[in-house]
C-alpha cells in the first residue's frame, strides 16, 4: 500500500503534477477579458513550481529508495535526471512567454501541458516498471503532440503534430508489444522482480527486449527511425521545438540508461556501436546541406544522439556519468541555440517564418549581443573547449575507449570534426558577412535573454570546471 | 491439442478473429472494413472468454465495439466517403518493400511465439477462473496498480485538453 | 448435464416468447392510452376491445412488399434491422424475473443466466444497439435517414456515460455486477429508488435517450426527417424496427425494475408464511407488474411531453446529466465508506 513515506521521497514528482493541474485551474480565475493576467499568474506560478521541484530534488541526491509499491525509484541517477529535466523545462518557461505573445498562442493550456510532459518524463526516468515508463513515455508524447500543433492556424505546425502523432502512435505499438513479450517471459513487468528472476537467453524474451529498444530508438532518435525529427522540428513552434529536441531527448535517454543497466544489455556493443555510429553519420552529412537553420539543428540533434548512444556500447558507472554531463550541456546548449533561433525569426508577409541562414548573414553588425551568445551555444554544440560541450564529447568518447572500443571513438572523433564546419558556417554568417537587406529581430525580451544567459553561465562553468556536475555524480553505482 | 469443445470453440473464435481481420484490411468499402473490424473484436472477445477473463472480455465489447467503433462509423459516415477507388492505390515499390517488411516481422514473431509456447502450455492455470472475475481485477488495480493506475489519469487529462486546444473553434 | 441444457432452451422459449407477445401488447397500450389521453377510441374492432390488433398489423406487413431503395448497401441495409432486434431480444438474458421455483424436485433459477458482469453486459449491448440505428441510416442512402442516423450515434454515446455512471452507485452499494446479487440486496424497504434517487432519475432519463423514445425521439423526429432512420424500411425490416423499440422500451423497463425498484422482491413477503411455489408466482407476478407500470409511464411520458431540440439534448447530456452522475458516485462513496 502507499503510505506517508512514499509521498516525503517523491515531492518533486508530486510538486510538478500537481503544478499541471492548478494551471489549468488558474486559467479558470479571472475572467476572460484579463487573459493576460491570468497567463502572467501562470507563467510566474509554473517558475516557482519548478524551482521548488530543483530544490527538493537536491535533497534527494543521497537517497535510494523504492517507493509507491515499487513502481518508482529514487537515487542519485534519477535525482540527477530529475534536476537536468527541470532545468531543461525551467529554461523553455522562461523563453516561452513572449514567443508566445508575439505569435498570439499566450495561453495557460500551454504551461499545463508543458507540467504534464514534465511530470510524464521525470515518471520515465523514475520508473522502476516497464508500465510507468510506458505510462510517462504517453503523457510525455501526447503533451509533445498538441505542442507541436499549438500554432493551429499555421500549416507547419499542424503537419508536425500530425507527422509526429501517427509515428509516435506506431512505435507506441512496438514499445507495448515489446513490455508484453517482457511480461510473458518473466512473468512481471518491475524491474525489482525481473532482476530477481535472471532471465536467461530466451528468443521470446529477447524479441521483447529488442522491440522496447526500437522504440527508444525512434524517441531519442537515432538512425535507422530518424526521418520524422528535421520535419517535426522544423514545424513546431520554435521554443517547443527547443524543449523536445533537448528535453524530450533527455527523458528518453534516461530511461534508457535505467532500461540498459537492468536488463543488463552490455552484450550488444556491436548493435549499439551501428545504430551510434549511422546516427552520427546520418546527422553530421545531411546537416552539411541544409539552409534552413531549425533543420540544421535538428540533424545536428540526431548527430548529438549519436554522440550519447555511444555511451550505452557497455553500460558502467563511468559511462552512465559520461550520458549525464552530457545529457546536462546538450540540454544548455540546444535549447539556448533554439531560444536565439526563437528571436532571429524572420517573417514573411503571411506571417510565415522563414529562418533560413540568410537572416543570419551579418547579425553579428545589427545585433551583437545575440550573436555572441548564438556562437557560444554553436562552439559549445560543436565541441570547442573552454564550454562544456567539449567535456561531454570528451568523457563519452573516453567511457568507449575504456571498454576497448577505440574504433567507435575515433570514427565518432571524425565525425564531430565534420560537424564543427556547418556550425562554424552559422558563426561566419554572422561575424563576417554584411547584412542581406534589414535583419530585423522579431521580438525583444528580457525573459528570453535570461533564458539564454542561464544558459551560457552555466556552459562556461561546467566547461571551467566540470567537477562542479561530476561530484553529484559519484555516487551513481 | 484435445478435441473436447472448449477447444474446438476457442479454436473457431481464433479462425474468425483472423478471418474477419483479413476482411477488415481487403475490403474497398470503409464501413463494410469497419463493421469487419466490429466482428474482429467480438470473436477477440470470446476468445477472452473462453481464457476465462469474463471482464476482459466484455469490456472489450463494451469499450472497443460499443463506443470506439460508433465514433469510427460517425466520421466515415461525416467524412461519407463515396469514392471507393480511394481506398485502393496501386502498387508501388515503397508498397511492395512494405508488405516484404511486414511478412519478415510477422515471420519473426510467428516463428518466436511458435518455438516459445508450442507444447508448452496444455491445461489451464487453475487460478484463471479467480483471475479473470471482475472482483479480482478491481481488487488488483486498486492495491498492487494503483500508482499506475493514477498516473493514467494524466494521460486522459492532457489527451483531453489537447484535444481541446486542437479542436475547439473559438479558442483564440 | 442434458437436463440443464434442456431447462435453459425451455427458459429461453418462454421469456422469449414472453418478450414477443408483451411487445405486441405493449404497442396495443401505446394506441390505447395514447388514445384515452387525447379523448378518442383507438383500435377496438379487431377481437375484443381491439386486442388481436398488434397480431392484424404483424400480419399485414409480413405480406407487403420488401422495398429496397436502388442505391441502398443491399447487404448492410439488411443486416441493420437483424442488430437491432437481436440486441433488443439479447439483453433480457440476465434480467432475474424471480428466485428461484421448485419443479420436479428440481429448483430452477428465474433468470435464464447469471453472469458476474451482468451490469456491464446490459451496457456493452445498450452500447451496441446503436449499430442497428446508424447502419441503417447510412445505407439507405437517403439524406433523411443519414440525419437519423448519425443523431442516434451522437445521442446514444453522449447518454450511455451517464447511463453507466449512474449504475456506480448501485454497485458501490451492493458489491457485485451480478442481477441476481442487486436485487438480493434490495430486501424490504431497501428498494435502490430509495437509497439511490438521484442515481433512479439519471437512470430513467438515460433509458429514454437510450432507447429513442420521446422526449428524445430525434432519430425518428416525424416533421423534420420524415421518419428517420427508418424512412426507406418497409414490409418485415420495418416491422423488425417496430418490433426493436418497443421490445427495447420493455427490456428498459425490465432492467429499471431491477436495478431500482426491486426486481421480483415483494416487501416482507417472507413474514406471511406462504408455501415456497406460492412465494415464487407471487414474486413473479411482482416483477411484471412493476414491468407494466414502467412500460405505461414509457407511453405516458411520450404523450405528454415535447420532443426536445438537438441542442437541448445534448446541453442536458453533457452539462447536467454527466455532472449529476459524478456527483452522484462522490456522495455514494463516501457514505458508503462512511456508514460500512
Amino acid at each position: 500500500m502507499i503510505n506517508s513515506l512514499d509521498f516525503a521521497n517523491s515531492i518533486p514528482l508530486l510538486i510538478i503534477g500537481g503544478a499541471g493541474l492548478v494551471v489549468m485551474l488558474l486559467e479558470t480565475i479571472f475572467p476572460k477579458s484579463q487573459k493576460g493576467t491570468s497567463e502572467t499568474l501562470i507563467f510566474y506560478f509554473s517558475l516557482a513550481a519548478i524551482v521548488a521541484a530543483i530544490t527538493f530534488s537536491f535533497g534527494d541526491l543521497t537517497k535510494n529508495f523504492i517507493i509507491y509499491n515499487k513502481f518508482i525509484r529514487v537515487n542519485t541517477l534519477t535525482s540527477v535526471l530529475n534536476i537536468v529535466l527541470l532545468t531543461g523545462i525551467f529554461i523553455t518557461v522562461l523563453s516561452s512567454k513572449n514567443y508566445l505573445q508575439q505569435e498570439k498562442i499566450n495561453h495557460g493550456e500551454y504551461y499545463s501541458l508543458l507540467m504534464f510532459s514534465l511530470f510524464g518524463m521525470m515518471l520515465m526516468g523514475q520508473a522502476n516498471d516497464l508500465i510507468v515508463v510506458f505510462v510517462g513515455l504517453e503523457l510525455m508524447s501526447i503533451c509533445f503532440y498538441v505542442l507541436a500543433g499549438f500554432m493551429r492556424r499555421k500549416v507547419e505546425s499542424n503537419e508536425s503534430a500530425i507527422k509526429y502523432f501517427l509515428l509516435g502512435a506506431f512505435l507506441t505499438g512496438f514499445l507495448l508489444l515489446g513490455i508484453a513479450f517482457i511480461y510473458g517471459y518473466t512473468g512481471s513487468t518491475n524491474y525489482t522482480a525481473i532482476t530477481d528472476v535472471h532471465p536467461q537467453k530466451d528468443t521470446f524474451y529477447l524479441l521483447g527486449l529488442t522491440l522496447v529498444f526500437i522504440a527508444f530508438i525512434f524517441k531519442t532518435g537515432s538512425f535507422p527511425l530518424q526521418m520524422w525529427i528535421p520535419d517535426v522540428y522544423q514545424g513546431a513552434p520554435t521554443v517547443v521545438t527547443g524543449m523536445m529536441s533537448s528535453v524530450g531527448k533527455t527523458a528518453a535517454f534516461g530511461a534508457l540508461i535505467s532500461f540498459f543497466s537492468i536488463f543488463a544489455l552490455n552484450n550488444i556493443p556491436m548493435v549499439v556501436a551501428m545504430v551510434a555510429i549511422l546516427t552520427m553519420l546520418y546527422g553530421n552529412v545531411v546537416a552539411l546541406v541544409q539552409s534552413n537553420i531549425k533543420r540544421l539543428l535538428a540533424y545536428s540533434s540526431i548527430a548529438h544522439a549519436g554522440y550519447i548512444m555511444v555511451g550505452f556500447l557497455s553500460i558502467n558507472s563511468f559511462s552512465i556519468r559520461a550520458v549525464l554531463f552530457y545529457l546536462v550541456s546538450y540540454i544548455l546548449m540546444q535549447s539556448g541555440a533554439f531560444i536565439i533561433i526563437s528571436m532571429v525569426e524572420e517573417k514573411t508577409g503571411d506571417n510565415t517564418s522563414k529562418n533560413t541562414l540568410e537572416s543570419y548573414k551579418g547579425l553579428g553588425k545589427t545585433n551583437p549581443m545575440l550573436s555572441l551568445l548564438m556562437t557560444i551555444f554553436l562552439f559549445s554544440l560543436a565541441g570547442i573547449p573552454p564550454f562544456a560541450g567539449f567535456w561531454g564529447k570528451y568523457y563519452i568518447f573516453l567511457s568507449a575507449i575504456q571498454v576497448n572500443y577505440l574504433w567507435v571513438a575515433i570514427i565518432g572523433i571524425l565525425l564531430s570534426l565534420v560537424g564543427v564546419y556547418y556550425y562554424i558556417k552559422v558563426i561566419l554568417y554572422m561575424w563576417f558577412y554584411e547584412p542581406v537587406g534589414e535583419t530585423t529581430i522579431a521580438y525583444r525580451s528580457d525573459f528570453s535573454y535570461t533564458a539564454a544567459v542561464i544558459s551560457v553561465i552555466g556552459l562556461f562553468a561546467f566547461g571551467v570546471y566540470p567537477d562542479l556536475i561530476l561530484r553529484y555524480l559519484r555516487n551513481i553505482i | 491439442m484435445i478435441w473436447n469443445a472448449e477447444n474446438i470453440i476457442t479454436l473457431s473464435f481464433a479462425i474468425l478473429a483472423l478471418g474477419s481481420a483479413i476482411m477488415m484490411i481487403t475490403r474497398r468499402n470503409p464501413i463494410t472494413s469497419a463493421l469487419y473490424l466490429i466482428v474482429n473484436f467480438f470473436s477477440i472477445s470470446g476468445v477472452y472468454l473462453m481464457l476465462r477473463s469474463q471482464f476482459v472480455a466484455i469490456i472489450q465489447i463494451l469499450v472497443y465495439a460499443g463506443a470506439i467503433m460508433v465514433l469510427f462509423l460517425f466520421v466515415i459516415m461525416l467524412l461519407n466517403l463515396s469514392g471507393e477507388k480511394k481506398m485502393m492505390e496501386t502498387f508501388s515499390y515503397k508498397k511492395i518493400s512494405a508488405i516484404i517488411l511486414g511478412l519478415m516481422l510477422f515471420a519473426s514473431l510467428g516463428i518466436t511465439a511458435f518455438f516459445a509456447f508450442f507444447g508448452k502450455y496444455k491445461t489451464m492455470n487453475p487460478n484463471a477462473e479467480i483471475m479473470g472475475t471482475i472482483q479480482s481485477v478491481g481488487k488488483e488495480l486498486y492495491t498492487t496498480y494503483s500508482f499506475p493506475f493514477e498516473l493514467v489519469s494524466f494521460v486522459l487529462l492532457a489527451a483531453i485538453v489537447g484535444a481541446i486546444v486542437l479542436a475547439q473553434k473559438k479558442f483564440e | 448435464m442434458w437436463i440443464e441444457l434442456l431447462i435453459s432452451v425451455i427458459k429461453i422459449a418462454t421469456v422469449l416468447t414472453v418478450l414477443l407477445v408483451s411487445v405486441a401488447y405493449a404497442v396495443y397500450a401505446e394506441r390505447r392510452v395514447s388514445a384515452f389521453m387525447q379523448n378518442r377510441y383507438g383500435p377496438n374492432r379487431v377481437g375484443y376491445q381491439g386486442l388481436l390488433q398488434s397480431f392484424a398489423d404483424v400480419i399485414k406487413l409480413v405480406f407487403k412488399e420488401d422495398i429496397v431503395p436502388v442505391k441502398a448497401n443491399k447487404p448492410i441495409h439488411t443486416l441493420a434491422p437483424m442488430i437491432s432486434i437481436f440486441v433488443a431480444l439479447t439483453t433480457i438474458a440476465v434480467v432475474p424475473f424471480g428466485h428461484t421455483i421448485e419443479l420436479f424436485g428440481r429448483i430452477i433459477s428465474l433468470q435464464i443466466t447469471d453472469v458476474n458482469v451482468g451490469i456491464l453486459y446490459i451496457l456493452a449491448l445498450t452500447s451496441l444497439g446503436v449499430y442497428g440505428i446508424t447502419l441503417s441510416g447510412w445505407s439507405s442512402n437517403s439524406k433523411y435517414s443519414l440525419f437519423g442516423g448519425i443523431r442516434s450515434s451522437a445521442q446514444m454515446i453522449s447518454y450511455e456515460l451517464s447511463m453507466g455512471l449512474s449504475v456506480v452507485g448501485i454497485i458501490l452499494i451492493t458489491g457485485s455486477l451480478s442481477l441476481q446479487d442487486i436485487v438480493l440486496h434490495q430486501n424490504g424497504w431497501k428498494w435502490n429508488l430509495v437509497l439511490q434517487p438521484l442515481g433512479f432519475i439519471i437512470f430513467l432519463v438515460a433509458s429514454f435517450a437510450e432507447t429513442n423514445r420521446s422526449p428524445f425521439d430525434l432519430p425518428e423526429a416525424e416533421p423534420e426527417l420524415v421518419g428517420g432512420y427508418h424512412t426507406e424500411y418497409s414490409s418485415m425490416k420495418f416491422a423488425l424496427f417496430f418490433l426493436a423499440e418497443y421490445a427495447n422500451m420493455i427490456v428498459a423497463s425490465t432492467v429499471i425494475a431491477t436495478l431500482y425498484l426491486g426486481g421480483w422482491q415483494f416487501p416482507y413477503l417472507q413474514s406471511f408464511g406462504l408455501p415456497p411455489m406460492a412465494v415464487s408466482i407471487l414474486q413473479v407476478l411482482t416483477f411484471c407488474a412493476k414491468v407494466a407500470f414502467l412500460v405505461f409511464f414509457f407511453i405516458w411520458v411520450r404523450w405528454s411531453l415535447p420532443r426536445f431540440r438537438y441542442d437541448q439534448l445534448m446541453n442536458l447530456g453533457w452539462k447536467v446529466m454527466l455532472p449529476l452522475s459524478i456527483l452522484n458516485i462522490i456522495v455514494t462513496a463516501i457514505l458508503v465508506s462512511v456508514l460500512k
